[in-house]
């Protein structure tokens, strides 16, 4: 069977997958593009990014690029753009190297043999957003603009950055009376076909000098723009961004904080709708890459230096879940570039995430074969205008050709996929399933990640579209999972996420989030009652768990995570996600790190925090608002002199818990509770 | 029996009705303020039953009385507080329908649709048909007050994706849209302290002004006949039925801009603080560009709908502020007005979002802006070689005195 398999391509074709190491995601990213990038225009960058390997030699690495690079910029066709990353001109950071490079560059990498050098740099993966044409730049080289500052802050500053969505930064709980605003500098990244606008300190000063509306402030700044047909998430009366920021480092502007300087960036509406995240890597890199340029020029101009906070609300659900993958090396190379060589201690970056709201979600199943084979369903739902997919981990035992997964579409067609080592030569490594017209609705691939993990990817297209009769439609209903083990080698635990495909609040519907069924998965007790931990109930057999349901961007060693409960029962949100990460089971990877408030209590949902627009108090709840809280709380700690450290951190939650009765060893609290539920931090803010 | 029936029930529901959610029918309203009054009905036969055996048991033989009442003066102004609110509507509405005059006629040279209107106002009779005049008994002169050129289809058209951008906002805005399909006046209250029965006066004036504003946008969209967002694409799909005229000057930011100037230069007039303070002047004008945009939000609107709409409310609500302030101080400037011009087939307004700063200019004196930073489409209706009108020795006692009534109830 296998062997009849066709590609999803054709050979003549550029096909990204040829280079090794490339973004899984690469062939559907570039989407309805894809034709657009590949046959035609040279001026269409595609955001990309090179990461080495953790052990891998870093000056090899450098030279290759550097190299290669020189030798792409003089091939005719290709158009590549860098970025230039500090005073030094460093284009990469660490292991890190972007670039945004057009449709040629990418052939020449496949063909070229001027490119082998870069091409067969096995250790590596290129990491993709989808194209990008107003990135070019004339002079191939883009330079984040200089901070104009005409006042700075105290010089024992915190410096805090929020990554988010609608942050309305000239509002007033991020003023000051006395000194103007107390953003010094802010990124609208609007879409991702621009490079976005950047405003500092004097020019956010003068907006709200110039404006007699404050609506209008952000219509001079451009982050309101009704020309513009992408989401505003700041125009609505519950902004995110606006709210988490006011929960990291909102204070009255009459209380004068001149000592709490912030960085803010605003994602591209796009990144954020797509729910999958599979867009947000490269735009989390690059935000965090403005915000430490931007802090060390306050260094320069005489502020202490010291640790600074970032809180990115944002996240997604499949992925390693290992502390190993791609969007781990973001936060953990950003953080060592900054420090330059200082303990954690006294520089570097803290960057505190959500663990998400996926507990409920039945999106992950937990497994091991070796006792037999195992089935179950995934349930693709109608009216699904996004791509439904799944990505099966496979142990890093080193070894390949140990399982066999077959997927049976709900319309009876059968494939059968196995973790090869060279999946794209082997009909065994992908399967194309194909409607009555022999168009494809679905893919399953193997992929083998940067840290040596093989990753069964099974994608399906959408189950509806604007124009079913044009577009393809895949089936909605039951897909049949079938997992068994291909050798006797095949002991280790299996970990099969599915990935987010919801719709964000205020972002058109689109995505429907598809999820697991297993017979034995009970989500309601016989009273009615919502089962919230697999504890509760004797669920021995059942494959579909509540546990690692943590958000993917939050499994770092070195980020800080937090989850929400409800501050008045004191127990678990009933979203708020979990770890312990799987495998391996890490004390040190152990995530969430505390509990935040996330609901007040059973009735009054959320917590309140700054509307879009002066003045306002909206409640938003989730592990978003949670973080931030967190974020705030490491800021005070270091600006009390405290070191900050997973362990100091730690150590307060233990010392602060507000519910002394819940036990952070305890089954439940082991795997999603944190070291304990904190107080809502000092911040001058009403709440109920 | 009847005590709470007909007028009475109205009445403690008084304060409701000022806010006219019938809205051309809102001056009904202020039957309430008769309310609480427990007079109870006429209309009954119990009571009017009541009434005649009443008057059978205690009027006793006729006596001819012996005082006569004295003679109310002849077209005064005060006079109309003493008719019921329904009736004074009716007065007002006739006083300002009678000196406006509209003429419409193609662009020359603009193409087969241009079209243009004009709304004049009709000043006193310059002829006098017992004197020297003769020849010319009664004839009003014209004066302007606006001009509208209707843009083109294309500029429309051009105007789309505002609409499908601005749809986003729906969820958000809902409930306001929903609110805000009538009258502007309870949110006008929110600012302003503005109460039916505390009042009275001021919400007559706003009904009054709501009441013109219809009768002159409605007369504009007629003429110019400009087709509605959902004609252009099937996919704007409105939240909320399409109205069933035309779709510029857009009525919601004509009523919204001239109720919330009127009243603005109304509590300006108090020298009440906090009420003069400039800061309510902005806030009303915030005020009434929501209201404006939320129309777009909600998918019947295009911008230059508001952008026209918004121009020609600042000028009528001006209008209506000379017009009740002539005969107090002569050759006082209150007594004047601009004449402006939405010139809807100006250069490079097919792209611009509505912002209410380019439309209204408050530094000084509330007006429409023109010139530098203006919307391009605002131009002053020139006329003798300007465009102020000043209504010289005109008076209206009517207006006069409800404006005089409503300033009174801030001190």
């Amino acid at each position: 069977m296998a062997s009849e398999e066709s590609k999803p391509w054709n050979d003549d074709d550029l096909d990204l997958r040829r280079i090794i190491g490339m973004d899984s995601n690469a062939n559907w990213l570039l989407g309805i593009k894809r034709d657009e990038f590949l046959k035609g225009d040279a001026k269409t960058l595609v955001p990309c990014m090179f990461v080495m390997e953790p052990d891998a030699d870093l000056s090899h690495f450098h030279a290759t690029m550097k190299d290669a690079i020189e030798i792409a910029h003089n091939m005719d066709g290709v158009q590549l753009v860098e970025f230039e990353l500090g005073r030094d001109g460093s284009k990469s950071v660490g292991r890190i190297w972007p670039l945004l490079a057009n449709w040629r560059f990418f052939k020449e990498l496949c063909d070229n043999p001027d490119l082998s050098g870069l091409r067969d740099y096995r250790a590596k993966q290129v990491i993709l957003s989808s194209p990008s044409s107003l990135f070019s730049h004339a002079e191939g080289v883009l330079r984040f603009p200089d901070l104009n500052i005409s006042e700075l802050p105290d010089e024992n500053s915190v410096i805090i950055g929020c990554i988010d969505d609608g942050i309305a930064y000239a509002h007033e709980r991020f003023r000051s009376n006395q000194h103007g605003s107390r953003v010094f500098g802010a990124w609208d990244q609007h879409d991702r076909w621009s490079v976005g606008i950047f405003h500092d300190k004097n020019s956010i000063d003068a907006a709200i000098a110039g404006a007699s509306d404050e609506e209008q402030i952000y219509r001079v700044t451009g982050l309101i723009d009704y020309r513009d047909m992408n989401h505003k998430t700041a125009a609505w009366r519950r902004a995110h961004g606006t709210h988490v920021l006011d929960l990291a480092s909102g204070y009255p502007s009459g209380d004068d904080r001149n000592d709490r300087p912030l960085f803010a960036v605003n994602l591209p509406a796009d990144v954020i709708e797509d729910t999958s995240g599979s867009l947000l890597d490269i735009y989390l890199f690059l935000s965090s890459a403005y915000i430490v340029i931007a802090a060390r020029a306050l260094f320069d101009a005489g502020i202490k230096p010291r640790p600074i906070v970032i809180n990115a609300s944002v996240g997604y659900l499949a992925g390693a879940h290992d502390g190993q993958s791609f969007v781990d090396d973001i936060f953990s190379e950003i953080d060592l570039w900054m420090r330059d060589g200082a303990p954690e201690e006294e520089a570097g970056v803290k960057f505190v995430l959500p663990a998400g709201n996926e507990h409920q979600s039945r999106c992950h199943a937990n497994f091991s074969v070796s006792d037999g084979p195992l089935e179950f369903d995934w349930m693709v739902l109608p009216n699904d205008h996004t791509d439904s997919y799944f990505e099966v981990w496979l142990p890093d035992d080193g070894g390949n050709e140990r399982l066999r997964l077959t997927v049976t579409s709900p319309d009876g067609t059968a494939k059968t996929i196995s973790d090869v080592v060279n999946p794209w030569a082997n009909s065994d490594g992908f399967a194309v399933w194909k409607d009555t017209s022999g168009r494809d609705i679905a893919f399953a691939e193997t992929i083998w990640s940067v840290s040596g993990r093989a990753m069964l990817k099974v994608r399906v297209k959408p189950t509806d579209r604007f124009q079913p009769s044009v577009d393809v439609v895949a089936p909605s209903g039951r897909w049949h999972l079938r997992f068994e083990r291909a050798n006797n080698e095949m002991d280790g635990e299996i970990n099969v996420w599915v990935q987010r495909d919801d719709s964000v609040y205020g972002y058109p519907r689109r995505g429907r989030q598809s999820y697991f069924l297993h017979e034995d998965y009970i989500r309601y007790d016989r009273q009615g009652i919502e089962v919230r931990d697999d504890e509760t109930l004797a669920q021995g057999t059942c494959l579909v768990t509540r546990k690692s349901l943590l958000n993917a961007v939050a499994t770092g060693p070195s980020v800080y995570v937090s989850g929400g409960y409800v501050a008045r029962t004191c127990k678990i949100a009933r979203y708020s996600a979990g770890g312990p990460n799987v495998p391996p089971e890490d004390p040190a990877l152990r995530k969430p790190d505390v509990l935040m408030t996330s609901e007040d209590s059973l009735t009054l949902l959320g917590v309140l925090a700054a509307g879009s627009r002066s003045g306002s108090v909206v409640w938003m709840s989730g592990t978003s608002v949670a973080a931030p809280q967190l974020a705030r709380r490491i800021a005070d700690m270091i600006a009390a002199g405290a070191p900050v450290t997973r362990e100091t951190v730690k150590a307060g939650a233990l010392a602060d818990n507000v519910c002394p009765g819940e036990n952070p060893m305890d089954a439940v609290n082991v795997k999603r509770g944190g070291w304990g539920r904190l107080p809502r931090p000092d911040q001058t803010r009403v709440t109920r | 029996m009847a005590v709470f029936s007909t007028l009475g029930s109205h009445g403690s529901h008084g304060s409701h009705g000022s806010h006219g959610s019938h809205g051309s029918h809102g001056s009904h309203g202020s039957h309430g303020s008769h309310g609480g009054h427990a007079l109870g009905s006429y209309d009954s036969g119990g009571i009017t039953d009541a009434l005649i055996t009443t008057r059978d048991g205690i009027s006793g033989p006729w006596v001819v009385p012996g005082t006569t009442p004295a003679e109310h003066v002849g077209e005064a102004g005060a006079n109309i507080g003493l008719w019921s609110p329904r009736v004074r509507a009716a007065v007002l509405d006739f006083e300002l329908a009678s000196k406006l005059a509209f003429t419409a006629v193609p662009v020359a040279g603009g193409g087969s649709s241009a079209q243009t209107a004009h709304l004049w106002h009709r000043g006193d009779p310059s002829g006098d048909p017992n004197g020297a005049d003769a020849a010319n008994p009664w004839i009003s002169p014209l004066f302007p007050i606006v001009k509208m050129d209707r843009p083109t289809v294309a500029t429309l058209k051009a105007q789309l994706p505002f609409l499908e951008s601005y749809a986003d906002l729906r969820p958000d805005r809902g409930i306001e849209i929903l609110e805000q399909l009538h009258t502007p006046a309870p949110f006008l209250a929110s600012i302003s302290y503005l109460r039916a029965d505390t009042r009275r006066w001021t919400m007559e004036l706003i009904d009054l002004a709501i009441r013109l504003a219809r009768l002159v946008e409605y007369r504009f969209k007629h003429s110019l006949a400009c087709r509605r967002p959902m004609e252009f694409s099937p996919q704007v799909q409105p939240m909320i039925l399409t109205p069933s005229h035309g779709t510029l000057p857009s009525g919601h930011s004509t009523e919204a801009f001239t109720t919330a100037i009127l009243l603005a230069r109304l509590l300006q007039d108090t020298g009440q603080s906090p009420y003069s303070d400039p800061g309510y002047v902005a806030q009303f004008m915030r005020l009434a560009a929501r209201i404006a945009i939320n129309r777009t939000v909600a998918g019947v609107h295009f911008p230059i709908d508001s952008v026209a709409g918004a121009m020609l409310g600042v000028t009528l609500a001006n209008y209506l502020y000379a017009r009740a302030n002539t005969g107090i101080a002569p050759n006082n400037p209150v007594r004047s007005y601009a004449a402006f011009h939405f010139d809807g087939l100006a250069a490079g307004i097919s792209n611009l979002d509505f912002d209410w700063t380019q439309v209204v200019s408050t530094g000084g004196a509330i007006d429409v802006r023109t010139g530098a930073g203006a919307h391009p489409s605002m131009a002053t209706f020139d006329f003798d070689g300007g465009n102020t009108v000043d209504l010289g020795a005109e008076s209206a006692p009517a207006l006069e005195w409800l404006w005089q009534q409503a300033l009174g109830e801030w001190s």
